[in-house]
């Protein structure tokens, strides 16, 4: 008779692990100081030179990741809304969101190599393209997306694709994905003529605004702001994959490798909430849904620490189990 | 005065013109509006289930649709424009509750195949679920699929050329497609494995013959769907939507919509008109017209002679501008012709395969000769063969079993068994290929088609495609005579579809 309360325990304890993960399993590890808490909305990773580019109001903010401490900063007049890097070509990019610019900057020194337009209005994401040797810009107002080159800021080219431009991402095949926020598609834009090639899709998604390219599997998953994660296979272009997240309004997505597939995205959100959508066997299925204590602008992942950085209203969150 | 009549002949003319083009009314937006009663059951733990994906894409659609359980009464379908039975449902609880249904029905629960009377009941034979485990390759095999012809209605609203193309996107995962055998009533759209046996789209027009005695009392469509099959439907989207053979190729999504968009359209109307209409449509449709008749000249069998003259004799009556041509003349003679008929009195053997290639109608008679003209394949007495009181293993006939009363062929008879022949006698049958339209099979023998028409662009056997309208009317040498008047009046409508327009 006592065997049955002991199984009933074991069923119980099961059932309880093999449910979506609990929020606690990821907590908030340590948050980053900054100068303008609440104003980051752009993080990127350089993993091998160990650091943590943050772009807030008024500059671009420079962390050692493992030791958490701001190590530099780089001046930028308004709100930065978006940075890149080309840590080949040791250059980065930053979009001054309210001037419509973009700022070359150097990586080893973080002295400025150029200021330019953006081509458009409320300049966005950034997406630096090794293969095209260009950077990317999203003008959200107007939606144009425009080339620049990578080494010097130059234009190359523009094309105009209407709606709300959001992330861009290049498929080093010579395709560009752009999330189109306001037209809810994905558009596709040849890389070398800037021509648009057409649009995808990502309903049932709404709203989508950013996005993570897996090249090797074909795969993109975007993240909307209808508290869906959709996964779209590139090659015919259709949804292939919904995932019902629990935040609303997603403000980023990183990608976790480990160490060849990819096996985990993080996805903050506006109302604070961060999803966490595990990829076993290329299935994504929601993780966990850490509320209200993330929050969500923007977000990077560091492979090395298996950490992510969330920012928000707090601040930069480093976020793990 | 004479305009009047001009515009009476006219409309009388698109009347019995109608139903032929009644079918290619298939709009983009057919679903706009439209109420769906979605019948939806239950998944086990962890199996994914598309059902509520289809429901809010149905809405995209601008459909209504209003969701019910198998075990709501069949009065749940009363208003509504199409039913929705999904592969999640219980068929065993749902049983044949909307078999009698008269609003369209589409489902994709293969287990309710035969509960519907649209396939046999038996397991693996007549429908089956192609689970992932116990079919492994056969399941893989069945991420591609096979168009039969372009000129099935669902597949050109599809736009989906005849061939191979991949219904399920492969990189989606696994999921557990099914498939059907339906009866020769049924258009097939899509096949697995390239076997008509094994239907992946197929579908039966209102008053179409389905399995046993059953009729469709309103469309119904089987399709291949398992639980989670609609999310990775295969789709084109955007530089994939401008080449054309990715278009092609991706099409399981636009499948699937033109299924349901097919199945809420209007339905082909059965011939209303009385005979002596039927008579005078006729005759206005041969005024001028030039028929072609291939024979053998100089029969030594003075029934058949018979036969054929009083063929001629009938043809010139209708008005016909008729030329007789002997079978071992070339094929030649056809041009300036409207309408070739090769009378059962030629020689197979001789005829070869002389106005296979013709680019106007057929009117084949002969048929012994259905493969050398392409329209069925080539092994004699297993894909063609006859009934007759000599080495058949089947009965002399003289009754055939009408499986497309909605056709124009049908000439307004009923579906079921009708009188062609006064005395039973050698009656051909065959096994046409899925881009056949059957018009009547043998009673008792309902895989054996005996009267069977292409449209023009349909492809035929051995991936031939009909250069122009092409019809099997089994006419053997001596019987003309022996024609009952339905006999006749099916004859008639026969020439009449075959000089109709066809559908562009």
């Amino acid at each position: 008779m006592r065997a049955i309360p002991l199984a009933l325990s074991l069923i119980l304890a099961a059932a309880l692990t093999s449910a979506p993960a609990a929020a606690q399993d990821y907590k908030v590890v340590s948050t980053l100081q900054s100068q303008d808490a609440g104003s980051v909305q752009a993080l990127a990773v350089d993993a091998k030179a160990r650091r943590l580019y943050a772009g807030r109001q008024g500059g671009v903010d420079v962390y050692d990741i493992d030791s958490g401490q701001k190590t530099g900063s780089v001046a930028l007049d308004g709100q930065v809304g978006g940075v890149a890097l080309a840590p080949d070509l040791r250059r980065g990019y930053a979009t001054g969101v309210d001037r419509g610019t973009v700022l070359v900057f150097d990586l080893d020194s973080l002295a400025t190599v150029a200021s330019v337009p953006s081509g458009g209005g409320e300049p966005r994401e950034l997406e630096y393209d090794p293969r095209a040797g260009a950077v990317y810009v999203s003008n959200a107002r107007g939606g144009q997306l425009v080339a620049l080159d990578a080494r010097n800021g130059k234009r190359r080219g523009a094309v105009s694709l209407g709606g709300r431009l959001r992330q861009a991402s290049a498929d080093g095949r010579g395709h560009v994905f752009v999330a189109d926020e306001a037209r809810d598609v994905l558009h596709v834009v040849d890389a070398a003529s800037l021509k648009a090639l057409g649009t995808i899709s990502v309903w049932p998604g709404k709203a989508p605004t950013a996005l993570a390219n897996d090249v090797k599997e074909r795969r993109i998953y975007v993240a909307t702001g209808n508290g869906k994660m959709i996964v779209v296979d590139p090659d015919p272009g259709q949804m292939l994959g919904v995932v019902d997240t629990e935040g609303t309004g997603a403000a980023g997505i990183a990608i976790q490798y480990a160490p060849a597939r990819l096996v985990r995205l993080y996805m903050p959100n506006a109302d604070g909430t961060l999803d966490v959508v595990q990829n076993a066997k290329l299935t994504p299925s929601l993780e966990a849904a850490v509320p209200k204590v993330a929050g969500g602008t923007a977000v990077a992942f560091d492979e090395k620490s298996g950490r992510a950085f969330v920012a928000g209203p707090n601040g930069i969150q480093v976020i793990g189990k | 005065m004479l305009k009047t009549v001009r515009k009476i002949t006219l409309l009388a003319c698109a009347f019995v013109a109608l139903p032929a083009l009644a079918q290619e009314a298939v709009r983009d937006d057919a679903l706009k509006g439209k109420n769906v009663l979605f019948v939806v059951g239950q998944t086990a733990k962890g199996v994914p289930n598309d059902d509520p994906l289809i429901r809010d894409h149905l809405g995209t659609l601008g459909a209504r649709v209003t969701t019910a359980s198998a075990t709501d009464a069949a009065s749940a379908a009363a208003g509504k424009d199409l039913v929705l039975i999904s592969s999640t449902v219980n068929a065993r609880e749902l049983g044949g509750k909307y078999r009698d249904a008269d609003v369209p029905v589409v489902t994709w629960s293969a287990y309710s195949f035969p509960l519907l009377g649209m396939t046999g009941d038996k397991l693996h034979e007549d429908f089956s679920v192609v689970r992932e485990k116990p079919f492994h390759n056969e399941n893989h095999a069945d991420y591609y699929a096979h168009a039969t012809s372009s000129t099935n209605a669902i597949l050109r609203a599809a736009r989906l050329p005849q061939g191979m193309f991949a219904p399920l996107l492969f990189s989606g995962g696994v999921t557990d497609p099914g498939w059907g055998k339906p009866s020769r009533g049924a258009d097939i759209a899509v096949v697995f494995g390239g076997d008509a046996d094994q239907a992946a789209v197929f579908s039966y027009e209102r008053g179409a013959a389905m399995v046993g005695e059953a009729v469709a009392p309103a469309r119904r469509v089987g399709l291949f769907l398992g639980h989670n099959s609609w999310s990775i439907l295969s789709d084109a989207q955007g530089p994939a939507a401008e080449d054309p053979k990715e278009f092609a190729w991706f099409g399981g999504r636009r499948l699937f919509d033109a299924a349901l968009r097919w199945a809420v359209s209007p339905p082909q109307a059965r011939v209303a008109a009385t005979r002596e209409q039927q008579r005078a449509a006729l005759e206005r449709a041969a005024r001028g017209k030039k028929v072609l008749f291939v024979r053998r000249y100089d029969l030594p069998w003075p029934e058949n002679e018979a036969s054929d003259q009083a063929q001629l004799a009938w043809l010139k009556s209708l008005g016909f501008e008729v030329s007789t041509a002997d079978h071992m003349e070339p094929d030649s003679r056809a041009r300036g012709m409207d309408l070739v008929i090769i009378s059962a009195s030629t020689n197979k053997y001789k005829l070869g395969v002389k106005y296979a290639d013709a680019n106007i109608p057929v009117l084949l008679l002969e048929a012994k000769a259905v493969d050398a003209l392409g329209m069925v394949s080539r092994r004699r007495n297993t894909d063609y063969g006859v009934n007759d009181h000599k080495e058949s293993l089947y009965p002399p006939e003289n009754y055939v079993h009408l499986v497309r009363a909605y056709h124009p062929v049908a000439a307004g008879l009923p579906s079921g068994q009708f009188k062609l022949y006064r005395t039973p006698g050698v009656l051909a049958w065959s096994r046409p290929p899925a881009g056949a339209q059957v018009i009547a099979t043998i009673p008792n023998q309902p895989e054996h088609a005996t009267l069977f028409a292409f449209e023009k662009g349909a492809t035929m056997a051995n991936d031939m495609v009909a250069p122009a309208r092409r019809l099997l009317f089994p006419l053997d040498a001596p019987r003309f005579p022996d024609l009952t008047e339905d006999g006749l009046a099916v004859y008639g409508a026969a020439l009449q579809w075959l000089l109709s327009t066809p559908a562009p």
